[in-house]
């Protein structure tokens, strides 16, 4: 049996000098699959993804990426993210880096570059990162992401600051790609884009799941425990429950999770 | 694999421009025209003066390279934690890169102060005064260049992985103070000949005013008749203090812990 892509047990994740815990217990098995997390702003999703990538150190639990123990792993080629801050190697231009990754990977950028193109980014070839927009610098690494053919895409908030257009370009090229993906966001409307994807939600640190994105229009938030909850999970603003069905505040039709839990409050 | 673009990122760092040339100018403008008054006329004179100078300053100039090396790594550590794990990079390619590109900046530093202070010294002595022995200050350049760069990394890798990050923005300093405090130390007082050889500023600022001078520098540079310096020991020394440093920068960073870039920015 092949191993899983990623392999997500028991973690906890506490930064140095924090009282509280910015993940807590989460298990996730992606096998070969592909998962979306959705949780409001500061709910633990990006330290979720950066500790999958072993850029960030385990409080408890393990991660394993194809097999292998996160913290010892070195050279593998096959994963890709999105995470600007991996890029910032050095200050260099957009068309530099492109070019020092396809070294770094030992791969070649022909379809990068012509992606760049298609994606109209070749102004911003000649700058670096920190001169670029915040959505051209998302754009970039979501490129980069999905360049030289990973096994593995971690993605924090993909289309946070892209516009409509090249959002679904690029959930085209993510639906093309054969990698494994275990994807971040905090908006609801996109998943109808990803209807055979695994579907976490994320509140406090915890995640909860696994739930299916092609369900999402049959889910409901209902304050409290509600009896038959598929799950329940505590905010700071109260308990509240999922539901199949059935509840206070359907899914369908919210954009994102943060208004959907004012709703249901 | 890195050598070639990281070269080219520092060297457009303006930072290298502004701080390793533009300010070490200035201080040779006041070397050559305004602390020189009341120095001998001699050729012996002027010569060891200028080289006095170019020794010092070439010194605090290749200290930028340390200190642009630390500053890069301070804002690097997730990039290289990432690179380590999902690419072809490794930390012995790192620092191999970091050497090449170390060693070429500081040639070219140095070159460029061996040129301003040629020019602003000899404009203003009436004679000309350059270096003696240029494959030799190319050699010390590399040497110190690779110093330059292993002190750097150490010094960010250390904080980053086991000290508070509080330090981060301090410690970028400190080869910065250690260039002034070794580097004016030798030009006034005298320290026994040991000591120099065992401190690599020293043998940098030795093998500089040796290379410059094409005589061997004295264990106090503001004083000819003291203690002559031999310069394989001050190699030898520095040498061994660029061993260490690229072997303990190389263990450092397979440890290396990934400070996010925002949290960099908070200390």
């Amino acid at each position: 049996m092949a191993e899983s892509a990623l392999s997500i047990q028991d973690l906890t994740v506490r930064y140095r000098g924090s009282a509280t815990d910015a993940v807590t217990d989460a298990t996730l098995d992606l096998g070969a699959g592909r998962a979306v997390v959705v949780g409001p702003n500061g709910s633990g999703k990006t330290t979720l993804i950066k500790a999958a990538l072993g850029l960030t150190p385990l409080t408890k639990g393990s991660v394993r990426v194809f097999g292998h123990d996160v913290r010892t792993l070195r050279g593998e080629l096959g994963v890709g993210t999105n995470l600007a801050d991996v890029y910032r190697l050095m200050t260099i231009s957009v068309g530099g880096l492109i070019a020092l990754w396809s070294d770094l990977k030992g791969a070649p950028d022909h379809e990068l570059r012509r992606w760049v193109e298609e994606f109209s980014l070749t102004e911003v070839l000649d700058r670096p990162l920190h001169r670029i927009s915040t959505g051209q610098t998302k754009l970039v690494g979501d490129l980069l992401a999905l360049a030289f053919s990973p096994r593995l895409l971690l993605l924090d908030e993909p289309f946070d600051n892209v516009d409509f257009g090249r959002r679904h370009r690029f959930i085209e090229l993510l639906r093309q790609s054969p990698a494994s993906v275990l994807m971040n966001t905090h908006e609801l409307e996109l998943l109808h884009a990803l209807p055979d994807w695994d579907l976490y939600f994320m509140f406090d640190g915890r995640l909860l799941g696994r739930f299916r994105t092609a369900d999402l229009d049959r889910l409901y938030v209902s304050r409290g425990a509600r009896p038959g909850a598929l799950t329940t999970f505590r905010t700071s603003v109260g308990e509240f429950s999922i539901t199949l069905d059935t509840g206070d505040v359907p899914m369908k039709g919210s954009s994102n999770l943060s208004y959907l839990l004012e709703r249901a409050v | 694999m890195l050598a070639v673009p990281y070269t080219r990122a520092v060297l457009r760092n303006p930072n290298i421009l502004l701080w390793g040339i533009a300010f070490m100018a200035f201080w040779f403008v006041l070397g050559a025209y305004v602390f020189s008054v009341g120095l001998a006329h001699t050729r012996p004179s002027e010569v060891g003066y200028t080289s006095a100078w170019f020794a010092i300053i070439a010194l605090f100039s290749l200290t930028i390279v340390a200190m642009s090396i630390a500053s890069s790594l301070t804002y690097g550590t997730e990039a290289l934690a990432f690179s380590f794990r999902y690419t072809r990079l490794t930390p012995v390619s790192y620092v191999a890169s970091l050497l090449v590109a170390a060693a070429a900046i500081g040639v070219l530093l140095s070159l460029v102060m061996a040129g301003l202070v040629s020019g602003l010294f000899s404009a203003h002595f009436g004679t000309a005064i350059g270096p003696a022995n240029l494959a030799g200050l190319v050699g010390v350049s590399v040497l110190a260049g690779a110093f330059m760069m292993g002190l750097g990394t150490v010094l960010v890798l250390v904080v980053v992985n086991y000290l508070t990050l509080r330090s981060l923005s301090f410690i970028e300093f400190v080869p910065l103070v250690l260039s002034y405090i070794f580097g004016f130390a030798q030009l006034y007082v005298a320290l026994p000949a040991a000591a120099l050889y065992l401190s690599p500023w020293n043998d940098m600022e030795s093998l500089l005013f040796e290379a410059y001078r094409g005589a061997p520098a004295t264990a106090t540079l503001a004083v000819s008749s003291s203690v002559t310096l031999y310069w394989p020991y001050c190699v030898a020394g520095l040498a061994a203090w660029v061993l260490v440093l690229v072997a303990a920068a190389s263990l450092l960073l397979g440890r290396i812990r990934a400070v996010s870039i925002q949290e960099g920015r908070q200390i």
